[in-house]
């Protein structure tokens, strides 16, 4: 009953399962960046649909990427 | 009585150890080649070694860091054993120029013979290319991790790339939205 009205959405997948060529890794601020939101916050696998081992992989690297000032803990409050 | 052996380590094997650190912006080229002359002495008497250097250049910081906004990255692979790391992080604390290190230990079990080192001291020159690296670009290949720095023409073609493909994406998610419009379909019902 309550499955039939449910909306069609695509299914989530993890991007670092899907594609190869994207290197996990803290010196990659460009794909660490898709992983966290605008305030700095790292983005739930629950929401990025990343599977649980890239997405412990992906919280440890944005750590260190965090140390370096490669991508910032939090958003400047103006 | 000081520590003399790590027992976890293997016999003849090393540790192979990534260390990034951040200089204030406004060190000259004769800076940095200092800094990085102490550190190769040190690592030199500690019988480790410098298997890599490589600067990335000037880089906006995320955040301010002792009230610098930009900073001048080096990494540097090492090769050493255990009671080197603690003896090189004390060095880069008394050096006022740096704002930022930051270890990684990547691996444990290194042959030390059977890495050869790129990097010679002698060969070392501080300049920094005037132009700032915008973002930075790892990739990795045979197993070794390449780092690519991307200048700005690089990343505009990048960024249209990414125009197109989402563009391609917009196409294909027409028929999602219409299918909050028929909800009976049996097709929907599957997940």
């Amino acid at each position: 009953m309550g499955r039939r009205n449910r909306r069609y959405r695509k299914r989530k997948y993890c991007a670092f399962c899907a594609n190869d060529n994207l290197t996990l890794d803290y010196k990659n601020p460009r794909v660490l960046k898709d992983f966290i939101t605008d305030r700095g916050k790292i983005i739930p696998s629950r929401i990025s649909g990343t599977c649980s081992t890239h997405q412990r992989f992906l919280t440890r690297e944005i750590k260190k990427a965090r140390m370096v000032a490669l991508i910032p803990f939090t958003a400047k409050s103006k | 009585m000081p520590i003399t052996k790590s027992y976890r380590d293997e016999i003849g094997k090393e540790r192979e150890y990534e260390f990034i650190m951040i200089l204030k912006p406004d060190c000259t080229p004769a800076d940095i080649k200092i800094i990085v002359q102490r550190m190769h002495d040190l690592i030199e008497r500690k019988n480790g070694q410098i298997i890599k250097f490589e600067k990335w250049g000037k880089r906006k910081l995320a955040y301010e860091i002792k009230k610098n906004n930009e900073g001048i990255y080096l990494y540097l692979r090492i090769l050493g054993l255990f009671d080197l790391i603690p003896e090189v992080e004390k060095l880069m604390r008394m050096i006022e120029k740096v704002i930022r290190y930051m270890t990684i230990k990547i691996d444990d079990t290194v042959d030390p013979e059977a890495r050869s080192s790129e990097f010679d001291i002698e060969t070392l020159d501080g300049n920094i290319e005037e132009a700032d690296v915008d973002e930075l670009e790892v990739s990795e290949k045979d197993g070794e991790v390449v780092i690519k720095k991307v200048t700005e023409e690089d990343s505009k073609e990048t960024e249209e790339k990414e125009a197109e493909e989402v563009t391609e994406e917009k196409a294909d998610s027409e028929p999602e939205t219409d299918s909050t419009e028929t909800e009976d379909k049996p097709e929907d019902t599957k997940e």
